[in-house]
């Protein structure tokens, strides 16, 4: 028993390390090549787990090959773009001015069944609407609507509004956060003069958030 | 960059441990095949006390390096290498020259897999 269990505390150690140096990424947005590693890491992680007569050592040796193998070719595809699109491929367009391009839709082996849902997930129900449609190497869709078919952006109805601004918690629970005042450049008097004007203290607030224009959004306790 | 750096390290790391222990496993293996093959001659000579020495130094050179041999290998299979050795090291010292010679081709067979799955 003591033995699986340091061998898996071993190997998690060692796995982590691999997955920390290889860079973080969604499952969904990995390379084929990256999703191909990943699960031979798992494997590869699993055989001395299974069979505690294996080195440990082996499976370490083996993780560490395919990140080292993985980052290697992930640097010389950096360098050489033709690696790249042998490794990974390269993005098809699948949907030109609101027509399918069945020859893409051939080579990707991509049903219009497949394509539809895919653009389904992109909010978009009708094919017409669609001036361009990318179907990239990680297997996601990216979907340029026609102009006429774009929502509405306030460049558009050219109408004036405030440049965003970062909104955060004052005071929580009854509490002064003195490093939010601090990082929006306000002074705590300004938070009083905000409790003052909604006739509040500080105990009473659930949540007082606040810009550094002091446009504020507070939440009374309840209980 | 840097975590290509950190990674090719590791992996060169590795890498040298992997020679320099398949090196030091090689020499062992090598050295108790010898072993091996100098007993059966002192056993087929039927002198025994000598052939228990040279198995008593094998089995010690074996055990010895048991924690670097464990990295490289099996251990079940290095396991049967090491109880074979006990066996005819028990039969030198009966003097059972049959039995004796049949358990070394054993052995020889168990540590030339060892070496071969290496």
């Amino acid at each position: 028993m003591l033995t699986i269990i340091s061998r898996t505390a071993i190997l998690y150690f060692f796995v982590i390390i691999g997955i920390r140096l290889m860079g973080k990424r969604q499952i969904g947005e990995m390379q084929p090549g990256e999703l191909v590693v990943t699960i031979l890491i798992s494997e590869m992680a699993a055989i001395p787990l299974q069979d505690i007569n294996q080195p440990v050592i082996l499976g370490v040796a083996a993780i560490f090959t395919l990140v080292f193998l993985e980052m290697l070719f992930s640097v010389l595809c950096l360098k050489i773009p033709s690696l790249h699109r042998l490794l990974s491929g390269s993005s098809r367009i699948v949907i030109r001015d609101g027509r399918l391009d069945q020859q893409e839709m051939k080579k990707l082996r991509l049903t219009v069944s497949d394509l539809i849902e895919l653009l389904r997930d992109r909010d978009v129900f009708d094919i017409s609407t669609v001036a361009f449609a990318v179907m990239e190497t990680n297997g996601s869709l990216n979907v340029l609507l026609k102009s006429g078919e774009q929502p509405a952006t306030k460049a558009d109805i050219a109408k004036k509004s405030k440049n965003a601004a970062l909104f955060l918690p004052v005071v929580s629970d009854g509490k002064l956060m003195t490093d939010a005042i601090k990082e929006l450049g306000i002074k705590p008097d300004d938070v009083r003069k905000i409790l003052k004007e909604n006739k509040m203290t500080e105990k009473q607030v659930f949540l007082l958030s606040v810009d550094k224009n002091l446009d504020y959004t507070i939440i009374k306790k309840e209980l | 960059m840097k975590r290509i750096f950190v990674a090719a390290v590791a992996f060169a790391v590795l890498l040298c441990v992997g020679i320099i222990g398949g090196t030091y496993f090689d020499r062992t293996c090598h050295e108790l095949s010898d072993a091996l093959d100098e007993s059966i001659r002192l056993t087929n000579e039927e002198n025994y006390s000598a052939a228990k020495t040279l198995l008593s130094n094998a089995e010690e050179l074996w055990n010895k390096g048991q924690p670097i041999l464990c990295l490289y290998q099996n251990h079940s299979y290095l396991y049967e290498v090491s109880s074979k050795l006990e066996g005819l090291y028990y039969l030198c010292s009966e003097e059972a020259k049959e039995e004796f010679l049949a358990g070394a081709i054993q052995a020889k067979a168990a540590l030339d897999y060892v070496r071969s799955d290496k």
